[in-house]
């Protein structure tokens, strides 16, 4: 049933999942209008990371990476592992589905308590991640226009006003800054993506890993950039960083000779069309995380009661949303040890397993 | 739901208190007979908030802002430096649009603007919200400042925001606003005014003319009797930095139809026309010139955005300059060398020798 994966499906699934929680926030970091630079240099700093993660997944083909953490380390260490994974995924869906509960909540519900704002996206995405990765797959194609709809439409309505002096100077930041702002951005959305690792098992029949997920992710960079300078050029650089949304202010300047101004109330509700597709995915990385955890065969039992823990995890997890915010910068850090440091020891004690395993028994292998 | 078409902002004048004018539209007349008439509500309160929240008292709708366009200020106001408050209210506020254009009262109360009549339209907030909206191509004769580009200016290096003036003209009893030049800040607070025939000099300064009329005398002084119609102007502003003298470049070049001439017909030939020409550049350059010496004695702040422009080449160079940049914009040499190229005569064939 979840065998078949096209390769068209998983980068739309890549594509929709990377700019789910971007495509709203817009990012401007630190470094003002030099962040296009930052940008480009965390895709490059991701490249080789993205290379292991698919490394990763071609040495144990048909296994996701809890699967994978077990084999390799044995069942106490390699539980262990799993549950740091699936803590971090469900941290990671909490914040997605708060970050979006605020943004409803900000925008246009600023009446109702955010835990029902939250109760009616956590029930959504869990139908969706109970309906499974295929038919999420089905429906991220389905939005994809969406978005672009959503970056390109700004743009070409308002091209008049777009001021490309915003962009100067060029290099005004120390280049320190610049990178420690590439890191953001490689944290936050690219490195995101080891969500997949979570349910790996299902794509073993993509012909091509490396193209489909180098693509994909590069699409996503240019998209990143569309929005990020779109956002300095129309709105200037004090307004463009003092905004929580930026992108759908952008929308709220959309004027055209009276006729077509006042549009962000029916294009809002897209944005959390996207923050849905990404909730829903880690939602299903988590749930099977718990699943392998204990031992349950079927993790679609587990989806609701997964998604009840985000939600209450959303609804504790922070304050305020200034404070969320604040906390985006030491994301990196706190998302560092599972992007980074335990699909490495994950990727290099399957190279020793698997080069061990060539020397000792070739034909027994195969 | 009580929807706001504008609001005026003034000092209340017994106490610390702000003062807000709000002119509503008035939904509850038959609407297909008379078209929509306005309600003026006034209401004071501590913060700019708190007032807009004490209207309640008096209204049985709270106030909906999400179709407002414009807000006026007193003079009193724009002097305190208030009025980086009132932007932060209106910009973390999610009710009020960012592309609100944001008005000073010239010489009158603020909440005056609302008891006028408008004269294309009844609500007067939109009535002066077009016809700022249009002034660019017409008659360039004040500037557009929308909320989001006030925010912008306050906060960017080396620049300084003007505003659109209106005042109240009165013909035949009947009071109608006006808009009128442009009000010159030097940050958050009012430095001073400039007339409709300066802010229209001040924007081929700056590079924002896509019209309006130019008027100069044929004969190279005197009145003027020969008007220009703008078609098209781009300004190139450059600026050189050669042995700590900063030099700023404004070279207008302006594309017009001659539409109105005092002198005979039978002169007009290619000689008269390039006579012409060169008098009206001439005319040109000297009253941007006027305008630039203007701003810089009397106010010394730079509008013109020439430290932004800096800035924005040569980062380098503002972080030495930033420090003082008032002194020295108040000393800048700026030359401006204008090229007018007439396209057209109009209905009128130029008569040949």
């Amino acid at each position: 049933m979840q065998n078949n994966v096209s390769s068209r499906r998983l980068s739309s699934l890549i594509i929709v999942f990377i700019l789910g929680g971007s495509i709203l926030l817009g990012g401007l970091t630190t470094v003002e209008q030099d962040t296009w630079l930052s940008l480009i240099l965390s895709w490059v700093i991701f490249l080789p990371l993205l290379i292991i993660y698919i490394r990763v997944v071609k040495l144990h083909p048909g296994m996701n990476i809890y699967d994978i953490m077990v084999t390799l380390f044995g069942k106490q260490v390699g539980k262990l592992l799993t549950l740091a994974m699936t803590l971090y995924f469900l941290y990671l869906c909490a914040l997605v589905l708060r970050n979006f509960g605020d943004f409803i909540f900000i925008v246009s519900l600023s009446e109702t308590p955010h835990v029902v704002i939250m109760i009616s996206m956590v029930v959504l995405t869990a139908y969706m991640a109970k309906s499974g990765f295929d038919i999420l797959m089905k429906w991220t194609i389905i939005t994809l226009p969406v978005y672009i709809f959503l970056i390109a439409f700004p743009v070409v309505i308002s091209f008049e006003k777009l001021e490309f002096s915003n962009l100067l100077p060029f290099l005004n930041h120390p280049f320190k800054e610049i990178i420690r702002s590439a890191f953001e951005y490689f944290s936050f959305p690219f490195a995101e993506i080891i969500v997949l690792l979570g349910m790996s098992d299902s794509f073993k029949s993509i012909k091509k890993p490396c193209k489909v997920y180098i693509c994909s992710t590069f699409i996503c960079l240019v998209f990143l950039l569309a929005i990020n300078i779109r956002n300095i050029l129309l709105l200037g650089l004090p307004m463009g960083k003092s905004l929580f949304f930026p992108s759908y202010v952008a929308i709220r300047l959309v004027d055209m000779a009276d006729f077509m101004s006042r549009i962000e109330g029916s294009v809002s509700t897209n944005f959390v069309l996207a923050g849905t597709a990404k909730i829903a995915v880690c939602l299903l990385a988590a749930s099977k995380g718990m699943a392998s955890l204990f031992g349950i065969g079927d993790y679609k039992r587990l989806v609701m009661p997964v998604a009840m823990l985000a939600l209450a995890l959303a609804t504790i997890a922070h304050d305020s949303t200034m404070e969320m915010f604040a906390f985006l910068a030491y994301y990196p850090f706190f998302a560092f040890p599972f992007q980074v440091l335990i699909p490495l020891l994950v990727w290099i004690a399957g190279e020793i397993r698997h080069h061990r395993n060539k020397n000792k028994s070739t034909p027994a292998q195969a | 739901m009580s929807i706001v078409s504008g609001m005026a902002v003034d000092k209340s004048p017994d106490s610390e208190n702000f003062r807000l004018t709000f002119e509503l539209l008035d939904t509850a007349k038959p609407i297909k007979e008379q078209g929509v008439d306005n309600e003026i509500v006034v209401s004071e309160g501590k913060t700019f908030f708190d007032a807009a929240r004490n209207a309640k008292r008096l209204l049985h709708n709270k106030l909906y802002f999400g179709h407002m366009e414009t807000a006026v200020i007193s003079e009193e106001i724009a002097k305190s430096g208030a009025l980086a408050q009132l932007i932060d209210w209106f910009l973390r506020d999610i009710e009020f649009r960012e592309t609100l254009d944001i008005v000073v009262a010239k010489g009158i109360p603020a909440k005056e603007i609302f008891h006028t009549h408008g004269i294309s339209q009844p609500i007067v907030a939109y009535e002066i919200e077009r016809i700022i909206n249009q002034d660019s191509k017409i008659t360039a004769s004040t500037v557009e400042k929308h909320l989001y580009e006030l925010y912008n200016e306050l906060n960017m290096e080396g620049i300084c925001p003007v505003l659109p003036a209106v005042n109240i003209l009165t013909i035949d009893e009947k009071k109608t606003c006006q808009v009128a030049g442009c009000a010159v800040f030097k940050g958050t607070r009012l430095a001073g005014y400039l007339t409709p025939e300066e802010t229209k000099y001040y924007l081929y300064a700056v590079d924002r003319v896509d019209g309006g009329l130019l008027t100069f005398p044929a004969k190279g002084n005197g009145k003027d009797d020969t008007t220009l119609e703008v078609i098209e102007s781009n300004t190139k502003i450059s600026f050189t930095f050669k042995k700590g003298k900063l030099k700023f470049k404004l070279e207008p070049k302006v594309i017009a139809f001659l539409d109105e001439i005092a002198e005979p017909l039978d002169s007009l030939d290619e000689q008269k026309i390039k006579e012409l020409t060169k008098n009206a550049e001439v005319s040109l350059s000297s009253r941007i010139r006027n305008v630039v010496k203007k701003v810089q004695g009397e106010f010394g702040s730079d509008i013109f955005g020439f430290g932004n422009m800096i800035y924005r080449k040569d980062p380098k160079l503002w972080k030495k300059l930033r420090e003082d940049w008032s002194e020295t914009f108040s000393g800048l040499s700026v030359e401006v060398s204008s090229k007018i190229e007439i396209v057209t005569t109009s209905w009128l064939e130029k008569k040949g020798v």
